[in-house]
C-alpha cells in the first residue's frame, strides 16, 4: 500500500502523516450511545422472538405428538361405532318388518286364487251357477280386503307403542321401515290382486267385443236369410228346395246365436263382478234375448240395491 | 471475558459483521469503535457541518444495524460501508442544495461536481481558530479546497484506509481515473499548503 501511495505521488506520506495528525474529531457521545443502543435493540428482540417461536414450537411439537398418539385409536372407535349403530338399526328394522307380516305370503296366495276359481266359473257353469258363485267370489275378496285393513292397522298400533318406547335414533328409524313396509310389503297382496283384476276384465273386454261382433254378423245374417225366404215365398220360383237350404241354415244360425248370447251374457256378468261400477252398454244387452234382458236388467237391480 | 475481548479485536472487519448478525452485541461495538472516527470525519470534511455529519453518520450506522443479517461476507466491509456513506452523502447534498463553492474537476473527466462546499468551513470555524499548528490548519484548509471528486477519494484513502482499487469502486470511477484524481489531490495539498504556510513544516520536515 505505502509502494502503492508513494507511486502516486513523492510528497504523499508526508501529507497523510501530518493528516493522521489531523484525526481528532470524534462523533458526539450522545451519539454512541444512540446507535449503540438501537444496535443491542436490534438483537434482544430477536433473541426473545426466537426463543418464543422455539417455546411454540416445542408446545405445538408436544401437542402434535400427544395427538398423533391417540389418532388411530380414535379413527378406530369411530369406526367400530359407526359399524355397530347401522347393525342394530339394520336388525331391527328387519324384525320389525316381520312382526308385521309374518302370514303376508298365504294371503297374498289366496288373493290370487280368487280371481282364477271366478275365471273358471264364469266359463264352464251354467248362468246360475256362475250368479252364485260371483257373487260369493265378489264377497270373498271384499271380506279379504277388508280383513288385510284391518290386520294391517292393528299391527300398525301395535309397532307404534313398541317404538315410542325405543331411542330416538331408533325411534326415526323404526319410523322410516314403517313407511317402507306400509309402502313397499303391505299392499303387495292388494297390489297383485288389483292387476289380476285388471287383467282379467281386460280379458273379458275383449272377448265381450268379440262376441259382440259375431253375435251382430249372425243377427244380421239372420236378418237377411229371412228377408231372402220371404222374397223366395212371395216369388215361389225356388219351391221346397229353397225352403229346405234356407230352414237348415237358418237352424244353424239359430243356434250360433243362441250360443253367442249365452256366452254374451256370462261375460257381461263376469265383467259386472270385476268391474263394480261397469255398465252395459245398450248395443250389448240388445243383443240378447228378451229374457236375457229382463234377467239382465233384474241383475242390475239387485246390484245397485246393495 | 478477556478471551472473548482479545478474540474480538483480532477478528476481521467482516467477521464482526457476521457474529453480530448472530446476535453478538460486543461484536457490533468493537465494528463501531473501529470505523466511527473515519466515517464521521468523512462526513464531515466534505460537509463542514457538524450536525449534518451527524445526521448522515447515524443513518449510516441504522442501516448497518438493520442489513446485518442481509450482510454476505463476499465484500468487503469497509467497501460496502463507504459505498452506502458516499451514497448516502450525494442524496443528501442534494436534497440540501447547500452550495458555498462548486468546483468543477474539469482536468479529469469532466465529471460535473456534485457536492458543495461549505463556506463555514473557513477560518470562521472557530474549530479552525483553535488549532495551534499551521501545518495542520493548512492542511484542514487546503482540504476544504480540493476539488470535490479529488477530496473524496482523498479522505476514503486517508480515513478508511482503501485501496485505489476499492476506491474505484465505491466512487464508481475505473481504476486510472482513480489514481489520476488521488495524484493530483496529493499536488493540490503541497502547494496549498505551501502557499499558506510558506515552507510549510508537514510532520516536522520542511517541504
Amino acid at each position: 500500500m505505502t509502494n502503492e501511495v508513494e507511486q502516486l505521488h513523492p510528497e504523499q506520506g508526508k501529507i497523510s502523516e501530518l493528516y493522521q495528525s489531523l484525526k481528532v474529531e470524534q462523533p458526539s457521545s450522545q451519539v454512541d450511545q444512540s446507535i449503540l443502543a438501537q444496535a443491542r435493540l436490534q438483537v434482544k428482540p430477536q433473541t426473545s422472538e426466537v426463543r418464543k417461536s422455539t417455546q411454540t414450537a416445542t408446545h405445538h411439537n408436544r401437542a402434535s405428538k400427544n395427538w398423533r398418539q391417540w389418532q388411530w385409536p380414535v379413527s378406530v372407535a369411530a369406526s367400530v361405532l359407526l359399524v355397530s349403530v347401522i347393525f342394530i338399526n339394520q336388525y331391527q328394522f328387519f324384525t320389525a318388518s316381520q312382526q308385521l307380516y309374518p302370514e303376508a305370503m298365504p294371503t297374498e296366495i289366496e288373493a290370487f286364487s280368487a280371481p282364477q276359481s271366478t275365471q273358471v266359473m264364469a266359463d264352464s257353469a251354467t248362468s246360475q251357477e256362475f250368479n252364485t258363485n260371483r257373487i260369493e267370489s265378489a264377497h270373498q275378496a271384499a271380506s279379504e280386503k277388508e280383513a288385510m285393513s284391518v290386520l294391517r292397522s292393528a299391527q300398525f298400533d301395535a309397532v307404534q307403542s313398541e317404538q315410542q318406547k325405543a331411542k330416538k335414533a331408533q325411534s326415526k328409524m323404526q319410523t322410516l321401515a314403517e313407511q317402507q313396509i306400509t309402502t313397499q310389503m303391505a299392499p303387495a297382496p292388494e297390489k297383485a290382486l288389483n292387476q289380476l283384476v285388471t287383467a282379467q276384465i281386460e280379458q273379458l273386454q275383449n272377448k265381450l267385443v268379440a262376441t259382440y261382433a259375431l253375435l251382430a254378423h249372425s243377427r244380421k245374417k239372420q236378418a237377411t236369410l229371412f228377408d231372402d225366404q220371404q222374397r223366395a215365398q212371395l216369388s215361389d220360383t225356388h219351391g221346397s228346395n229353397m225352403d229346405s237350404i234356407t230352414h237348415a241354415e237358418k237352424q244353424e244360425l239359430e243356434l250360433q246365436v243362441s250360443d253367442l248370447q249365452t256366452k254374451l251374457l256370462q261375460q257381461m256378468h263376469n265383467k259386472l263382478a270385476m268391474q263394480a261400477d261397469w255398465q252395459a252398454p245398450q248395443d250389448l244387452v240388445d243383443l240378447l234375448t228378451e229374457q236375457q234382458q229382463a234377467q239382465w236388467a233384474k241383475h242390475i237391480n239387485q246390484e245397485s240395491n246393495e | 471475558m478477556l478471551a472473548t475481548k482479545i478474540d474480538i479485536t483480532l477478528l476481521s472487519d467482516e467477521a464482526l459483521m457476521l457474529q453480530y448478525a448472530q446476535g453478538d452485541f460486543a461484536a457490533f461495538e468493537q465494528l463501531y469503535l473501529r470505523h466511527k472516527g473515519g466515517l464521521y470525519r468523512y462526513f464531515l470534511r466534505q460537509l463542514a457541518d457538524k450536525s449534518l455529519a451527524e445526521d448522515l453518520f447515524q443513518d449510516i450506522w441504522s442501516k448497518v444495524i438493520t442489513s446485518a443479517g442481509q450482510y454476505q461476507a463476499s465484500a468487503k466491509f469497509t467497501t460496502w460501508f463507504y459505498t452506502l456513506a458516499r451514497h448516502k452523502l450525494v442524496d443528501q447534498v442534494r436534497h440540501l442544495k447547500v452550495v458555498a463553492k462548486v468546483i468543477e474537476d474539469k482536468a479529469d473527466d469532466g465529471v460535473e461536481a456534485e457536492f458543495v462546499v461549505s463556506e463555514h468551513n473557513t477560518q470562521s470555524n472557530p474549530a479552525y481558530i483553535l488549532e495551534s499548528d499551521k501545518a495542520k490548519a493548512a492542511l484542514k484548509d487546503c482540504i476544504a479546497f480540493l476539488p470535490l471528486v479529488q477530496r473524496e477519494c482523498f479522505l476514503l484513502k486517508e480515513e478508511a484506509g482503501l485501496s485505489v482499487d476499492a476506491i474505484a469502486h465505491i466512487v464508481d470511477a475505473n481504476f486510472e481515473a482513480c489514481k489520476s484524481r488521488l495524484r493530483k489531490a496529493y499536488d493540490s495539498l503541497r502547494q496549498c499548503i505551501t502557499r499558506k504556510v510558506g515552507a510549510a513544516v508537514i510532520g516536522g520536515k520542511v517541504l
